[in-house]
């Protein structure tokens, strides 16, 4: 049965009432009419199919993103990669991806020479289990605590170390710590979490000696305590 | 007196890199030579036997990078994947002629770097054409590389659709139909939101549809187009 409305319809009338955005008559008589309703599901499909073929087909490759992202792009290309970004949001989105694992804190890159000079007198520690528990206050606002208090020391340094369920992320834990008598400072102590020789932790001791490492994934880290006066290394941390 | 990196056989520099690497993370002096000109062999010289002691060496430091981005939890692979990637990946960027821009060690862990994240942005995007070919009922674009799974389709595929994008564009006619064309699957935009972005140029949805379809129209009596690419 031929419709007898086909020859008033166009194409992209048939796609606007196939995809609602057309007036209700026109609508509903696509909806019911088998002809109009073949012909507006076969453009549709053609359309898809055309997506399909040519969906971000201009984007460059990810590696010329970054690379423009690091400052290593030739200048010319820059442009144009800025003239692409200025129209395409999936690059724009795809760009701050980048700059986010760029970011990452990263021993092996920064800084970028080994620790020389002023920072070869300071204190260099390496901190040995000692034991556990008895007479030795807990982190401050610790909960749902997994294991007993682990207690090291370095020269005049102690650290109380817990580990605990990360109760909002499950498969997670987390690294609560107070250390006491450590030498006198410039700068804030900085303390970082590594595994196999990458950082992938970082936060800063607070006036009272108390630091949080939350969302880590259980396995072997090195924890690091850095300031101007000392270095203080935990090896084989095991969380 | 120690050797230098220039006297030393590949096991020996590998060696060396892993002695120094442990230097480095323990904060001491450490010298980069060794690890440099491993690299140095790999990438300029194609040794592959150079490039497997750096795929050791920096397998743990790579595998790092991807597991803390935020994306790996939900990308349905395995670390080794995008490690392995990240390494073909700067194997392939790095030729002998482009290596002399890496002065340092440090140059080329940050290189390294910029490859893994790459190989992450690769993975969704994968990911993103799969949802889009899904969506067309038959999945086998003719004439297309598969491009989920192995770089090189990727690459094949990224080279197809620009080929295909620049014959399109060529036969557009004027600023509105390659706005609507380029918007609407170049893109993937809705009309409503052809519509709102380039308002300037479509003063109502119906424009952005009839636009279109004038544009299809054309493709379609385009009998090199129909060969290459069938029904538009």
């Amino acid at each position: 049965m031929n419709c007898k409305h086909t020859s008033q319809f166009e194409d992209f009338e048939l796609l606007l009432a196939l995809n609602g955005d057309t007036d209700p008559i026109t609508r509903t008589h696509v909806a019911q009419c088998p002809v109009c309703t073949a012909r507006a599901t076969h453009l549709k499909a053609l359309e898809q199919r055309a997506t399909a073929l040519l969906f971000r087909a201009d984007c460059p490759p990810a590696l010329d993103l970054a690379e423009y992202q690091a400052g290593l792009a030739a200048s010319d290309y820059s442009r144009v990669l800025q003239s692409h970004l200025a129209n395409c949001s999936h690059c724009r989105a795809e760009l701050v991806q980048i700059e986010a694992i760029l970011a990452q804190p990263d021993p092996y890159l920064q800084p970028a020479e080994p620790l020389a000079g002023l920072k070869q007198q300071l204190a260099r520690l390496t901190a040995r289990l000692t034991g556990g528990g008895a007479g030795v206050p807990a982190p401050v606002g610790l909960r749902g605590q997994d294991d007993a208090p682990l207690i090291y020391n370095a020269g005049d340094t102690d650290l109380i170390l817990s580990i605990h369920s990360d109760a909002a992320h499950t498969g997670y834990r987390t690294l609560t710590g107070l250390v006491l008598g450590l030498p006198d400072s410039d700068t804030a102590t900085q303390i970082s979490l590594l595994q196999q020789g990458a950082e992938t932790s970082r936060t800063t001791l607070d006036s009272s000696g108390n630091f949080m490492l939350e969302h880590l994934l259980p396995g072997s880290y090195s924890l690091l305590l850095e300031n101007t006066a000392c270095t203080i290394t935990i090896l084989d941390l095991t969380i | 007196m120690s050797n230098t990196s220039s006297q030393l056989n590949l096991a020996g520099l590998s060696h060396r890199c892993a002695e120094e690497t442990e230097l480095f993370f323990r904060r001491a002096p450490y010298d980069p030579q060794f690890c440099y000109e491993l690299f140095r062999l790999a990438l300029v010289q194609r040794n592959q036997q150079a490039y497997a002691y750096l795929y050791t060496r920096y397998q743990p430091l790579v595998a790092g990078w991807i597991e803390r981005h935020p994306s790996f939890i939900t990308s349905g692979e395995e670390t080794t994947y995008f490690t392995n990637r990240a390494f073909e990946k700067m194997w392939q960027a790095i030729k002998p002629e482009k290596f002399a821009r890496f002065h340092d060690l440090k140059a080329l862990l940050g290189y390294l770097k910029l490859c893994t994240a790459s190989v992450i942005i690769d993975h969704a995007r994968s990911h993103q054409h799969s949802l889009v070919d899904e969506e067309y009922s038959e999945l086998t674009l003719e004439g297309y590389a598969d491009s989920r799974g192995d770089l090189e389709g990727q690459t094949v595929r990224q080279g197809q659709q620009a080929q295909l994008w620049q014959l399109v564009s060529q036969r557009l006619t004027d600023e509105r139909e390659r706005t609507v064309v380029y918007a609407s699957f170049v893109m993937a935009m809705k009309p409503a939101e052809v519509q709102q972005h380039y308002e300037h140029l479509f003063p109502d949805v119906k424009t952005v549809y009839r636009t279109k379809q004038a544009a299809l129209d054309r493709l379609r009596r385009d009998s090199n187009m129909a060969q290459l690419y069938g029904e538009w």
